[in-house]
């Protein structure tokens, strides 16, 4: 499908509409600046200098030699998006995985079984979304989330608050899993951000990301060429019918949006963004 | 260092490890019979028989029963409030812009609960001073309610209540109405006459849907188009909706757009 023109130098304007709104909320809630650069640098020593060698070691970077097609459509939205081409490694998986990860020097890594079961279109789809979070900085908000969650619970095991009327464990329990909401409610939200950039970089087609989207959520091929997608977003009215605050913290603390929400919400975007060009 | 997630301490770990090993011992020295169990679990030549320890049937169970029936109680306080945490988030909106049941329900409390406050200040509502605010809390109530499936005989009571003559309260209902019943052309009228009166501001999507499709029969397709957002908003899976938008786009000669429509309703049938 021939697409209007589009600025993705703009691509901001693509993001959820309550994105900034919800970082706000996320770095307000990472105790201060100071701790935040202490969490980023305990990455960068630690974490990063333990996973990155296992991923040069386990998996097939991709080059214009190895995966040259993949290759291209990395320096393509590089150009695009005007960044710097990360690094992008094939891992064996049995799932439909696609990931950025890292932090000043980012990489993407996309499992064996993505590669096997996507089309050429959908794979342009996922790996879009992955240069969205890089574009947009999501890389650096979401190891703040992993290392600050971690931090909550090495620090219940040592710390001891004496004359508090819960045991320490428990009311780390309970920070924790306040904290899990806050940043599960923004990781969902920078997932819909991808998918409403990463649908703009594919031009609009609609069809190979929804596809693509169905293959993830449902993790096979198969089940998703045999869904209905009218009777699966009708799927929301039987979500949104579970009330009690079990069932909602349940649908909160959910680090990806349920794939229903999911697809409503694109094609919702992509209705609208088109109405606007 | 140990503070910034490198690991436990060993003062920790051997602090944990105490604990539990004193718990263990404590349930097994108030359990009746297990003092004595080496005198009566020897053999016959007076040999040890076994390991005593994990001997269920000489345990006690009631020191164990006790302890776990405390720790049911407070397990129950700690799950409710780890999961009453939701309620600090109440007001987050949610993810999602189509319309949930859910999130009206909030709503209609939070208009009823303003509305309550504005009325005990002010009493009747013809003589308010502020008139204007209680029309347009009531005109919010009107449209969630109608938003909510069966909820037209609600509005109605509302309207028979407050003595209402708003836009909402003569033209949308008789809308929603006409479009319940099947009469398409009195929805349709209905639907312009609501949108004139309330100055082109429309939040319900099945009068903004009809107000698309009569501005669309008469030319008027790019305020239709800007009409249609709201439903497509409310509704993205409305098939109904797009195959409108298909029309739209293709009269303003938006073709890529149509293509866009095209596509979305091939998946949704």
């Amino acid at each position: 499908m021939a697409a209007k023109a589009m600025t993705l130098k703009d691509i901001t304007g693509y993001i959820h509409p309550q994105e900034s709104d919800i970082t706000e909320r996320l770095y307000d809630n990472l105790v201060s600046e100071e701790y935040c650069n202490q969490l980023l640098e305990n990455y960068k020593l630690f974490t990063l200098e333990t996973e990155l060698p296992d991923y040069i070691g386990k998996c097939l970077e991709v080059n214009d030699r190895q995966f040259p097609e993949i290759h291209s459509i990395i320096i393509e939205f590089s150009d695009l998006l005007e960044i710097k081409p990360p690094k992008v490694y094939i891992f064996e998986s049995y799932y439909f995985n696609t990931s950025a990860e890292g932090l000043d020097n980012p990489w993407i890594q996309i499992s064996t079984k993505s590669l096997e079961n996507f089309g050429e279109e959908e794979l342009r789809f996922v790996i879009a979304r992955e240069f969205a979070h890089i574009k947009l900085g999501h890389l650096k908000w979401e190891v703040l989330c992993e290392q600050f969650a971690k931090n909550i619970e090495t620090a219940s095991d040592i710390i001891g608050i004496p004359g508090f009327p819960t045991t320490s464990k428990q009311l780390f329990e309970i920070y924790a899993d306040r904290f899990t909401l806050i940043s599960a409610n923004w990781n969902r939200i920078s997932e819909y951000s991808a998918d409403r950039c990463a649908l703009a970089i594919c031009k609009w087609n609609i069809k190979s990301a929804v596809s693509a989207i169905l293959k993830q959520i449902l993790n096979s091929s198969v089940l998703a060429q045999n869904v209905n997608l009218q009777s699966f977003l009708n799927q929301t009215d039987a979500l949104m019918s579970f009330t009690t605050n079990a069932a909602k913290y349940t649908r909160m603390d959910e680090m990806s949006p349920y794939g229903p929400f999911r697809l409503k919400e694109l094609i919702a975007f992509a209705s609208i963004e088109n109405m606007n060009l | 260092m140990a503070l910034f997630g490198i690991g436990k301490s060993d003062n920790a770990e051997s602090r944990e490890n105490s604990s539990i090993l004193d718990l263990g011992k404590k349930i097994l020295k108030d359990a009746p019979g297990i003092g004595n169990r080496e005198k009566e679990r020897t053999d016959d030549n007076g040999n040890d028989d076994g390991d005593t320890f994990f001997d269920i049937k000489s345990a006690s169970q009631k020191p164990v029963k006790m302890a776990l029936k405390g720790s049911g109680l407070l397990l129950r306080k700690v799950y409710e409030a780890r999961i009453n945490v939701v309620n600090e988030f109440s007001d987050i909106k949610p993810d999602w812009y189509f319309i949930d049941i859910d999130t009206i329900k909030t709503k209609i409390r939070k208009i009823e609960v303003e509305l309550k406050n504005e009325l005990k200040s002010n009493g009747k509502v013809k003589e308010s001073r502020r008139l204007k605010k209680l029309n347009r809390l009531l005109e919010e109530l009107l449209v969630c309610n109608a938003l909510m499936d069966d909820n037209l005989d609600k509005c109605y009571e509302i309207v028979e209540e407050y003595d209402l003559s708003t836009p909402f309260a003569i033209h949308g209902l008789n809308c929603l109405q006409a479009a319940r019943d099947g009469i398409k052309d009195k929805a349709s009228t209905q639907a312009m006459l609501y949108y004139q009166a309330n100055n082109k501001e429309i939040e319900h999507p099945i009068i903004a849907l009809f107000v698309a499709m009569a501005l669309c029969e008469n030319g008027a397709h790019e305020e239709a188009l800007g009409v249609m957002k709201i439903v497509v908003k409310c509704y993205p899976d409305s098939v109904e909706g797009h195959k409108l938008l298909h029309k739209i786009h293709l009269a303003l000669g938006n073709n890529d757009a149509a293509q866009l429509e095209e596509a979305i309703i091939s998946l949704l049938n």
